[in-house]
């Protein structure tokens, strides 16, 4: 028995709009300009960050445009008329793994992170198993309702962001960002692929577009939300260097954390403001897992259409948790990381490419 | 009636869940550090007496004493007055002297409110600075906002001062600083984060110096470190200070005196912009032109002239800008000549605005060749008096005696 249930289970372009940033926005933010201020000169790291930016507009609207043009179909569905059913649901499954692997890692990262800089001493297992208890929370509930706290979190925590940033206005420094454009292509390039990693997550769009009633506003919403992250990035990188330096910079593990600490708010009564930024931070990181679970859900559930949501979560969830669990060291869990990142780049940009030129070229179309 | 009696059960279940915290510490245990103090050990009886305790263990290369100012939190009121203490221990790295000093406290130090770090000049010229600074950045409990400040002789007097108004002693320090804008020959505060920036680009730099007796610090002058060796080379005294942040655009305040018909008048600053122009027609031999721009106002006179006449003033202006000129030349002379240390950011300025002409130059600037001992440094002063106070003459003439 429900005591409310929501009317619909629609979701328009604003939901998908928001459901693009709030995904990509994620682990990577923190590291970001560490990884890219050692292959390039100064503040021009931004430049790589535009341009892999802009690459992943370019793969964000195919990716939107296939999942458009065959409204209210699973993903399993239209990728078996273009591909065969074997193969579609092959891939499906795959895909599902991918979720499920890129969740577990990111729990364990959040428990991490959690660990170092707010609960030094409880117990790693414990951390991890409170978080992913809210993201199964959040994913056995309203799907749409879970793409509706995406309009409500994300621009929290973008003000916090932006609050961040500004008071960090006062230790920018101008000579940090200068010279400009001295950068080997060689760097640019090298800190484009760095950046390309961490705009992936929009591959998600793929099933979330089968929940929208009219889909032709879709890319264009998914390509406004992935034009948020783009900017994010760009300024943050830019106070960073401003702050920091490119060579300390490209010291720091984790320079959005050390930029969070050194907020002063005027007036002395606040310290330690990385507390609330780890808050908000924990938060988008619940958006980014609560989705990712939730589409592995939904794949899972595309391929096997007699089982219920609920209980493929229960046979799932211990595996994830179990998986989280296993890497040592923070290497390791860096490492699984990256092995994620280049199944992100198969099924974020080289599938949805496939897919749509095989459309085109057998001009397979949905019913809509 | 039985689904909620589930509900019940769940209920109770969340209790054993969320009630509790790991990681509660009562605010009494924790001791807050507000200051540190790195100075050498020169105690031989202690190592023996380690030699003796622990004979296999590996030693470092010299032992530290590391003494921290921690708070007693019930006695904070407003204004950075409280009760603190002390607390010493020595050992051969930074954590070493941590574990030393758990032993010796009851409230476990807790970094995260940590004002200043003081180091003693000897700490400075043997070139332990960067070793030391690691801990400051690698500890996640550290924040990068740290003011670090090299004492003249040993680094924890500095933290034993009594102020007069019962600050406390690191609160005190850390305020001094910003009295910046007032005082010409201070150096403006440099952060733990700046000097991981300094020693990772190998540029040479300064910090601020404080000398301290009893009751009170002074915070003028500063200390050179030369950026390949990493080590500190020597003092700037206060005027070379000036000079100092003079050339490198950050004066916030502060005065001028200048001698003119046998007796003094003051300056004021209210403004003071310094612009460098680099000539790099020979890229070995680069040419700098500093342009000093001043505006301020007539503060304080003692020498019997009219201020409202148009050429005293015009005179006056002049003496300044010789004034200014003198300041600056004797700091780039020192520089050039005594420390051979490009601590003036001049090599950061090729590097912005001639990028190419720095990649040639950068081994060599301050080291190796040192192509910066030879380079030539063009000053230009212009002064301008803008308000000459409220009066035009305070006394009469004074007779001779």
């Amino acid at each position: 028995m429900k005591s409310f249930e929501y009317g619909d289970q629609e979701i328009s372009h604003k939901e998908i709009m928001f459901a693009v940033p709030s995904m990509v926005v994620g682990l990577g933010i923190l590291t970001l300009p560490q990884r890219i201020a050692g292959s390039t000169n100064a503040s021009d790291g931004w430049v790589s960050i535009l341009g892999a930016g802009i690459i992943i507009l370019f793969f964000v609207w195919i990716t939107a445009k296939l999942a458009a043009q065959f409204p209210k179909m699973t993903f399993v569905e239209y990728a078996a008329r273009l591909i065969s059913k074997p193969a579609a649901i092959t891939i499906t499954l795959l895909f599902s793994l991918y979720l499920l692997m890129f969740t577990s890692n990111i729990v364990r990262s959040v428990a991490n992170v959690a660990k170092d800089y707010l609960f030094e001493r409880t117990p790693l297992e414990v951390l991890m198993l409170v978080f992913f208890l809210v993201v199964i929370y959040g994913a056995a509930g309203s799907r749409a309702g879970l793409l509706r706290l995406n309009l409500m979190f994300f621009p929290v925590a973008l003000i916090v962001l932006i609050l961040i940033l500004l008071f960090n206005l006062k230790h920018f420094e101008i000579d940090n960002i200068l010279p400009v454009f001295q950068t080997e292509w060689s760097g640019y390039m090298k800190a484009a692929r760095e950046s390309l990693y961490s705009f992936l997550g929009f591959e998600i769009v793929l099933f979330y577009i089968a929940l929208m009633n009219r889909t032709q506003k879709a890319p264009k919403a998914a390509m406004v939300g992935m034009t948020l992250p783009i900017l994010i990035y760009m300024i943050v990188y830019i106070v960073v260097i401003g702050v920091f330096g490119n060579q300390a910079t490209s010291q720091i593990i984790g320079p959005l954390i050390d930029l969070a600490k050194e907020v002063i708010v005027p007036g002395q009564f606040f310290e330690r403001i990385e507390s609330i930024f780890f808050v908000i931070w924990i938060m988008t990181l619940f958006n980014t897992t609560a989705m990712a679970f939730d589409v592995s859900i939904m794949a899972l559930n595309s391929v096997f259409t007699k089982m219920k949501k609920i209980n493929l979560i229960f046979i799932t969830s211990p595996f994830v948790f179990l998986i989280g669990i296993l890497p040592n060291t923070f290497h390791e869990i860096m490492t699984i990381g990256t092995w994620i990142s280049y199944f992100g780049i198969f099924f974020s940009m080289l599938l949805p490419a496939l897919l749509f030129i095989i459309s085109k070229i057998r001009r397979v179309r949905g019913y809509g | 009636m039985h689904k909620r009696r589930r509900l019940v059960l769940c209920g109770m279940l969340l209790l054993f869940l969320t009630a509790g915290c790991w990681d509660r510490i009562d605010i009494e245990e924790r001791g807050f550090v507000l200051g540190t103090a790195i100075d050498l050990s020169k105690n031989e009886e202690e190592e023996e007496n380690i030699e003796a305790e622990s004979p296999g263990k590996p030693k470092g290369k010299t032992r530290f004493i590391l003494t921290n100012q921690m708070v007693i939190p019930g006695t904070i009121v407003e204004d950075n007055s409280g009760e603190t203490y002390n607390v010493s221990a020595s050992g051969d790295t930074l954590f070493e002297c941590v574990r030393e000093m758990a032993a010796r406290t009851s409230q476990s130090p807790f970094y995260e409110h940590n004002k200043i770090l003081i180091l003693s000049e000897d700490v400075a010229k043997r070139g332990h600075i960067p070793s030391l600074l690691d801990v400051f950045l690698r500890d996640k409990e550290m924040k990068r906002s740290i003011q670090v400040l090299i004492a003249v002789g040993e680094a924890r007097k500095a933290l034993e001062v009594k102020p007069q108004n019962k600050e406390m002693p690191a609160m005190y320090i850390n305020s001094v600083v910003n009295n910046a804008y007032k005082n010409l020959g201070m150096h403006p505060e440099v952060l733990v984060g700046d000097i991981h920036e300094y020693l990772l680009l190998d540029e040479s730099f300064t910090l601020p110096r404080i000398m301290s007796d009893g009751d009170e610090i002074k915070m003028t002058g500063s200390a050179v470190f030369q950026g390949d060796a990493k080590r500190m080379i020597g003092f700037l005294s206060s005027e070379e200070t000036e000079g100092l942040n003079i050339i490198k655009n950050q004066v916030e305040g502060g005065l001028f005196q200048v001698e003119i018909e046998g007796d003094l008048i003051v300056y004021e600053i209210k403004k003071l912009k310094t612009r460098i122009s680099a000539d790099v027609a020979d890229p070995l031999r680069p040419k700098f032109h500093v342009t000093v721009l001043a505006q301020g106002n007539l503060g304080e006179k003692y020498a019997m002239i009219d201020p409202f006449d148009a050429d005293v003033i015009t005179n006056i202006e002049h003496k300044l800008e010789h004034e200014i000129e003198r300041i600056v030349n004797s700091t780039t002379e020192k520089l050039q000549k005594d420390f051979e240390t490009d601590a003036m950011g001049l090599g950061t300025l090729l590097k912005r605005n001639h990028y190419k002409v720095w990649k040639r130059l950068e081994g060599d600037w301050d080291r190796g060749e040192k192509y910066f001992t030879r380079c030539e440094i063009e000053v230009t002063a212009r002064v301008q008096i803008e308000r000459r106070g409220t009066i035009i003459k305070s006394h009469g003439a004074l007779g001779d005696m």
